[in-house]
This record gives C-alpha cells, sequence and structure tokens, in this order.
C-alpha cells in the first residue's frame, strides 16, 4: 500500500495535465491493453500475491496512460518541428524566384503561421530577411537566402540526429529493463528450490517495490522524449 | 559559546540580503561541534564550495551570454546586408536575446554620439573578456568606419565562423542532454542487485534460523 501511495504522489502532479486531455487519445488507447497486461503478467510470473496484482494493475494503467500521453507529445513535436523547417525552406526558396512576399507566403501554403515561431532566431533571420528585401533592395537577397537555408539545414539534421539517438538510447534502456528483469526471475526461481520464499511478506514487498521502480524510472525517461524539438536556448 | 549565535545571525541576515549566500548558511550547524579545528576546517570547506558555486554560475553565465551574442551576430548578418554599421545595430535591438539588450542600448547610444571612435565598440561586453566578441567588434568597427571590400571580406569570415560556433554550441547542449541517459543506464543494473540481495539476505536468514550448526 505504501509503495503504491509514493507511485500516485509521484506520479499526479502529472496525471493532472493528462485528464483534462483524454479525449485526444482516440486510437492509440489500444496500447493500454497490452502494457497493462504485460505488467501485471510479470507480476504473476513473480508469485505476487492478489493484493499487490491489484496494486499493479493500476499503477500499470496510470504508466501506461502517461506513456501514451508523452507518446502524443512526441509525435506532435516532431511533426511540428518537420512542418515548420520544410515551410520555411519552402518558402525562402519561392521568395528566391518571385520576389514578392505576398505570393511566397500564398505559394508556399499556409499550414504554418511563423508569428508562432518567430522567437527562434533563424526564423526571425529569415523574416527580417524577406522584409528587408522588400522594402529595401534585392541586390543582397539572394546570398542571405542561401546562408539561411544552409542554416535552416544544418539546424534539421543536427536536430534529426540528436532525437533520433535519445531514442535509440531510450530503447536500450528498456532493453536493459527486459535484462534485468530475465536475470531476476532466473534467480528467484532459483532460490525458490533451496527456500519457499514466495510466502515471505518482505519477498512480496521487494518485488512490488522492483516493479514499481522500474515503471517510474521508465516513466521519467519517457518525459524527456516529449519535449519540445525547438531548443529554449536558441529562441531569443 | 555566544559570539557564535551572533555571527550565525549575522550570516542569515546576509544570506537575506543576496539568495546566492545560501551556501554559507552550512556555516551555523559546525558551532555545535566542541573543536575549534572542526570548526575553522569546515568554515573554510563552506566557503571554497560557495566560491565554487559562484564560479561555477558566472561561467554558465558566461557561455550563455557567448551562444547569445553568437545569435545576436547572425542576426546583425542580415541586417548588415541592407543598413550601415550603426543603424543595423540600433535596429537589431528589437529583436535582441534578453541578456544583451542593455548592453546594445548603450552601445547604440554611444555609436550615434560618436561613431568614429573605436573604444566605443571595443569596450562592448569588455567586462567579460569573451575573445570573439573583441575580435567581432574590431571587425565591425573597421567595416564602419573603412567600408573597403577587404574588410568587408574579413567580417564575412568571422560572420561564418560564428555560424560554425552556433553548430558547435547546438551539438553541446545536445550532449548535455544525452549525458543523462548514462545515468539512468546504469539504474536498471542497481535496483536489480538491490533486489536480488534482498531475496539472497531472506534465504541465508531463512536457512540460519536452526543456528550454524548446520
Amino acid at each position: 500500500m505504501i509503495i503504491l501511495i509514493i507511485f500516485i504522489v509521484v506520479v499526479f502532479s502529472e496525471m493532472m495535465v493528462v485528464i483534462k486531455q483524454v479525449k485526444s487519445f482516440k486510437d492509440s488507447w489500444k496500447w493500454l491493453i497490452p502494457i497493462v497486461v504485460g505488467v501485471v503478467g510479470l507480476g504473476y510470473l513473480f508469485k505476487l500475491r492478489w493484493r499487490y496484482l491489484v496494486y499493479l494493475f493500476i499503477m500499470s494503467f496510470l504508466t501506461g496512460l502517461m506513456l501514451l500521453y508523452y507518446n502524443l507529445h512526441y509525435m506532435f513535436y516532431r511533426d511540428e518541428f518537420y512542418k515548420l523547417t520544410q515551410f520555411v525552406l519552402r518558402l525562402s526558396n519561392y521568395y528566391r524566384i518571385y520576389q514578392k512576399e505576398n505570393l511566397a507566403f500564398e505559394k508556399a501554403g499556409s499550414d504554418v503561421s511563423l508569428e508562432v515561431y518567430q522567437n527562434h532566431y533563424l526564423i526571425n533571420s529569415l523574416m527580417n530577411i524577406i522584409k528587408l528585401g522588400e522594402s529595401v533592395s534585392h541586390d543582397k537577397t539572394k546570398y542571405q537566402l542561401r546562408r539561411i537555408e544552409e542554416d535552416i539545414e544544418i539546424w534539421l539534421m543536427d536536430t534529426d540526429q540528436y532525437q533520433k539517438k535519445e531514442r535509440h538510447y531510450f530503447n536500450r534502456l528498456l532493453g536493459l529493463f527486459g535484462f534485468s528483469l530475465i536475470i531476476a526471475y532466473i534467480t528467484q526461481n532459483m532460490l525458490h528450490h533451496i527456500v519457499d520464499i514466495y510466502v515471505l511478506d518482505m519477498y512480496q514487498f521487494l518485488m512490488l517495490g522492483f516493479l514499481s521502480s522500474i515503471l517510474l524510472v521508465v516513466l521519467l525517461a519517457a518525459k524527456r522524449l516529449s519535449a519540445s524539438w525547438i531548443l529554449e536556448e536558441e529562441c531569443i | 559559546m555566544n559570539y557564535l549565535w551572533l555571527f550565525s545571525l549575522f550570516l542569515f541576515y546576509w544570506y537575506l540580503e543576496d539568495k546566492s549566500k545560501v551556501y554559507l548558511l552550512m556555516m551555523i550547524p559546525l558551532f555545535f561541534f566542541k573543536k575549534w579545528w572542526f570548526q575553522i576546517g569546515g568554515m573554510i570547506l563552506v566557503y571554497t564550495i560557495y566560491r565554487y558555486n559562484l564560479l561555477k554560475k558566472e561561467q554558465s553565465f558566461k557561455r550563455k551570454l557567448e551562444l547569445q551574442f553568437s545569435i545576436w551576430l547572425r542576426q546583425l548578418e542580415v541586417l548588415l546586408a541592407y543598413n550601415n554599421v550603426g543603424n543595423a545595430i540600433s535596429l537589431s535591438i528589437e529583436n535582441a536575446p534578453d541578456l544583451l539588450v542593455p548592453y546594445l542600448n548603450e552601445l547604440s547610444q554611444k555609436i550615434k554620439d560618436n561613431p568614429q571612435d573605436e573604444s566605443v565598440y571595443l569596450s562592448f561586453l569588455k567586462e567579460f573578456n569573451i575573445l570573439s566578441v573583441e575580435r567581432t567588434m574590431h571587425h565591425l568597427y573597421r567595416y564602419s568606419v573603412l567600408g573597403t571590400s577587404d574588410v568587408e571580406e574579413q567580417l564575412q569570415g568571422i560572420i561564418v565562423e560564428n555560424t560554425n560556433q552556433l553548430k558547435a554550441h547546438r551539438n553541446y547542449l545536445f550532449e548535455n542532454r544525452l549525458s543523462f541517459y548514462s545515468f539512468y543506464g546504469l539504474l536498471p543494473m542497481v535496483l536489480m542487485s538491490i533486489t536480488i540481495l534482498g531475496i539472497l539476505f531472506l534465504v541465508l536468514i531463512y536457512l540460519m534460523k536452526g543456528g550454524w550448526n548446520i
């Protein structure tokens, strides 16, 4: 019970945000079933009591909900970033061709509004180029546009690579947890033949703590993945 | 020991004046120890920690300032293509990074007052001793006064180098974030070993129930 309460207290502040946005889950709620079944099945494999299995069920349900929420965030930020960079590159291309602000915006499409992102320094510089090119002259615009396109492409590539790396590290973390679970299972199975440890309270408590702390660490690691792809430090 | 209580009160007021002195409050529990060498040694240790944290804070501020200067220079590059130096600097204040705004206001005012003075340019952010800032300001001055194609080329070189710095800084930020996983990667094994040791301990206790004569 203590472990359950600690778990819920730790997760609670995050939960409040999720509850408000439950509607956006739509299809992805189906992924809750394998997560919950998997975790409760693990508890069953470690021969936990029914009471603790119920606790595990609640914890895994909350964790699954949070994981889905973080995943939605991740996908949202990824799409946002790709959309933004592609739009900006298209815009600069069209501006180079037509040299008219309105026409370039019209051709590039209107799926992104640049005003939202104008505190990133590259977007800000691009908007400045377009504004100044329009009001002063187009003499140096081509060179500036080429430079900023280069910068934006490097930005896109770097961020993409970093996110892939982070995703890879997260998957590796999950693999390590799987590995540690296998070792723990083998050990307790082996020791069970010497002494009947399943009936001991201490064993049940240890195993519940082990499983719930794994859930917590996975949750914290997943939270890092759900951050925005646009670096805060690079904004003005 | 009354004088020590007075000293701790003084420390507390000192802390209220400036919150960054919170580390010095760690000196207060030292007064409960009776050994004088322990008190003095502890004070030196706490003061060293305080100085170290101050230094770290300064360094991170300097790094942030460097990044913001690079960002500002990237924005200035665009403005320089269409304006002269003084105009470009005063135009850039509107969208400048927050740490630089007061310094930039001062600089643009000084440039308006006497645009030919080299020391105006060189005094920008001089108290932080950043090499790239000094070099860039020197080139900006030469560009604004001489304005020949040779100088322009040099300034372009600086600006291109600046974008490389921005890229390097971004990669540094990314690596900083990834270093978190090197700690998290240890957790699975640590948790597992705690659990296994716990089970082994249980088994041992259970086996030793009958005493040592197995």
